[in-house]
């Protein structure tokens, strides 16, 4: 499409999930989450490699079980992380695919896959900027616009090589981002509009808690919320505590039935565990509402098929102990607020996970009884919020928006080591940002001519028991005895939370100063250039395939309309051999579908699609139907969505137009 | 009492952006910051000062390139008079010996500066 005479552009906000990711936009005095071209509002934080192409979202996914060692998630437990981290070296046992390290002395993680027969590396910055880039086209196809900006959500607990990772992760989407938020924060932004909308502007404070447990992350957060200003009051949580926990518990309960029923392991077998793991998140999902499943899988392993009944309370057996250890930040969180528990006028749900009936219950019980907040959907608030702090910052809202402030804080205490290692803290848990501080140090030898600066993160006393971030050092300071020289330290962490440190000493003047993040887990801004080219290479290779793909959606398209358009005729108009006929023709296209379809291109689709017609075509004219009153009465009506006269997408002929939506240039 | 103030609650709502930014920037201790004369004030009225201003300088508002710094005074003030003995401290170190508890709340080193409206 051309661009519009004044080039508009928008800015997005984008929750990038542990497994889920979801986009919003600020657009006609209201947020709009977009949906994707599969038409899902959330889209799974997945990349997938196959023989001929790269899947991003809901399609990488789908194709998981025959391929389980190329499709790669959960890029979000990696990012800003050390290979060695403990975390690290937990996760890689339940991955699929293969993680290395870049050998590097930051001993980075890398993300191994095969692609047309290389082995290709990536980052876990590259792996989610992948899922950016396929947020912001959603936003691209919905909006008509190129989107440039955006604000992406983080989880609260966060440290600041995540965030700078994810920040450059937006960067190589080529995304410039306004900012990084905190989900819950987010979360509550969505919140506080929803409410403000139905009783006007509060004129008490009130303090919200957000209990955010999605995927893989668990956060809690109180908030003030007073004149349209939110204020995170603190913060907790855990980085590795979500529904995945939940479905590996279920996935080796299952493990061990199987060992017991059949006297065989299935755990060597990739693509079994895939298998089996899909069916216990379903599993997990459907007890929520109900309160018993069964979980089965034809021949799951050796020949063997499974098949088990769990109840809602035996899952629950299996996961008490997460579900009790939530609740743990919890009161942490209310303790760093000074607030006393009915202080708490509301209590925000938010994440796929806060649905799991027993988790509601054990909240509940905790504030006495008291009712949550349900009423944004948990899987959308924070994106929602995200769009909302969009618009703040690009100044692209309404005027109740522009109204708003969001006041954020740093969640963890950051200090420099001192004499005999201990952590002298400069900036507090829960600052609000931006914030600065300043503390004056000096030498404690005589004519020590240099000063090592060494930056951690981290709420115990002695540095080593916290996170380091980098160290620096200021040279040429005069020399002269020990206490007597004055060095100021200066922490400064800006709106997104990421931090500098900058040391002067009086006397000189002299100064040195890091931006924290270049000293660990961050991308150079070389990698950066690197990776923007990569990304740049595999657009190219994305639009060749993605009219090879849609040629193909749209082939499906067709056979599941003339499929129904057979179910819907009966058999005085139409006779059993020509029923036959045109059914025998179905199931050909299913199995060509199946077998050559993965490896066809448009022209096979489209070919294979005439053939489907021209079928169709002989058997109407026998029946003397006209095509179009047939096909009037098979337009398939996407469920959920609007037609475009109802400022939907989709046309009468049932063609969404956000697949005809060329990527803007 | 209006004595108490340098600008009311009310007052604030009218500024530029810029105008409360030099006033933060100008004030001498955290409570002129948040246009208060030295005495002891409650939370709830101080938090309502806190946001106001928070809404005319945090960076996310005003574009100023001395908005941010603006503003982590404003947070630092605040830190300080709602911390426990925060206000008695100041106080203390405002008006040092027996007679800080009579202050009136008028400072020798404070002149009866005006937020600049020519902006």
């Amino acid at each position: 499409m051309s661009p519009s005479p004044e080039e508009k552009s928008y800015a997005v906000g984008i929750d990038l999930g542990t497994t889920y990711s979801c986009v919003g936009v600020y657009k006609d005095g209201e947020v709009q989450i977009i949906a994707n071209d599969q038409g899902n509002r959330t889209t799974l934080s997945y990349v997938a490699w196959t023989e001929q192409e790269r899947l991003l979202g809901d399609a990488a996914k789908n194709q998981v079980a025959s391929n389980p060692t190329n499709t790669v998630f959960d890029a979000k437990r990696l990012i800003g992380r050390r290979f060695d981290d403990p975390i690290v070296q937990a996760d890689l046992k339940l991955w699929p695919f293969k993680v290395v390290s870049d050998g590097s002395k930051d001993d980075k993680p890398l993300i191994e896959v095969f692609y047309q027969g290389v082995e290709k590396r990536f980052h876990p910055e590259e792996i989610s900027s992948m899922i950016l880039t396929k947020m912001k086209q959603t936003g691209e196809a919905y909006l008509g616009h190129r989107v440039r900006e955006a604000v992406i959500t983080v989880p609260a607990y966060f440290n600041d090589a995540q965030r700078q990772a994810t920040k450059d992760a937006g960067e190589i989407a080529g995304l410039r981002v306004l900012r990084i938020v905190n989900e819950p924060t987010a979360a509550a932004i969505a919140y506080g509009l929803d409410k403000s909308d139905k009783s006007g502007v509060a004129e008490k404070e009130t303090h919200i808690l957000v209990f955010d447990m999605g995927g893989g992350t668990f956060d809690v957060s109180v908030l003030a919320i007073q004149d349209s200003v939110f204020e995170v009051k603190a913060t907790a949580g855990d980085p590795h505590l979500g529904g995945e926990d939940f479905d590996n518990r279920i996935l080796s309960h299952c493990i061990a039935d199987f060992r017991r029923k059949h006297q065989s392991d299935p755990t060597r077998n990739q693509r079994a565990l895939r298998r089996l793991r899909t069916q216990c998140e379903r599993a997990k999902r459907l007890l929520s509402t109900q309160t018993s499943v069964t979980i089965e899988v034809d021949s799951l392993h050796e020949g063997n098929d499974f098949s088990i009944r769990l109840s809602r309370a035996k899952f629950e057996e299996l996961c008490i102990d997460y579900f009790k250890k939530a609740m743990e930040p919890v009161e942490q969180c209310l303790k760093d607020s000074n607030l006393p528990q009915k202080a708490i006028t509301d209590i925000v749900m938010v994440g796929g996970s806060t649905r799991i009936p027993k988790v509601q219950e054990l909240i509940k019980a905790f504030f006495n009884g008291k009712e949550l907040c349900k009423s944004i959907n948990p899987d959308e608030a924070v994106a929602y919020g995200a769009a909302v702090q969009a618009a703040i910052v690009s100044g692209q809202g309404s005027e109740d928006v522009q109204n708003m402030l969001l006041l954020d804080v740093a969640p963890l205490s950051l200090g420099i080591e001192t004499a005999g290692g201990m952590m002298q803290v400069l900036i507090e848990r829960n600052s609000t940002v931006p914030t600065s501080k300043s503390q004056d140090f000096t030498t404690f030898e005589d004519y020590q001519d240099h000063v090592d600066i060494s930056v951690y993160e981290g709420e115990r006393a002695m540095v080593k028991d916290n996170n380091f971030l980098g160290k620096f050092t200021l040279k040429d300071i005069p020399k002269s005895l020990r206490g007597v020289p004055k060095i100021q330290v200066t922490f400064t962490i800006d709106t997104n939370g990421i931090l500098q440190v900058r040391a002067e000493d009086a006397k000189s003047q002299k100064r040195s100063e890091i931006q924290i993040a270049n000293e660990k887990g961050r991308l150079t801004q070389n990698d950066i250039q690197k990776m923007l080219q990569e990304a740049e290479k595999y657009k190219g290779e994305d639009e060749i395939s993605k009219g090879d793909m849609l040629a193909k959606e749209e082939l499906k398209v067709y056979m599941q309309r003339f499929e129904k358009g057979i179910q819907d005729l009966d058999d005085t108009k139409l006779q059993r051999e020509d029923r036959e006929r045109l059914e025998g023709k179905l199931a050909d296209a299913y199995k060509w579908l199946e077998n050559d379809g993965l490896k066809a291109g448009k022209p096979e689709f489209d070919g294979k699609q005439k053939e489907l017609q021209a079928v169709m075509n002989t058997v109407m004219l026998k029946i003397n139907r006209s095509q179009t009153e047939f096909w009037d009465q098979q337009v398939v009506h996407h469920e959920g969505e609007k037609t475009i006269d109802k400022g939907g997408f989709i046309l009468h002929c049932g063609v969404d137009i956000r697949d005809l939506i060329e990527d803007p240039q | 009492a209006a004595g108490d103030v340098y600008f009311t609650e009310e007052e604030i709502v009218g500024w530029t952006g810029t105008q409360a930014v030099r006033w933060i920037l100008n004030a001498g201790h955290a409570f002129e910051v948040l246009g208060l004369r030295p005495k002891k004030f409650g939370n709830a009225l101080l938090r309502r000062r806190f946001l106001r201003l928070s809404l005319l300088t945090h960076p996310d508002k005003n574009p100023h390139e001395e908005a941010a710094s603006a503003f982590r005074k404003l947070s630092d003030s605040m830190r300080v008079l709602t911390s426990e003995n925060g206000q008695e401290d100041l106080l203390q170190s405002l008006f040092p010996g027996p007679a800080a508890a009579e202050a009136d709340g008028h400072l020798k080193t404070r002149k009866n500066q005006e937020p600049n409206s020519h902006t």
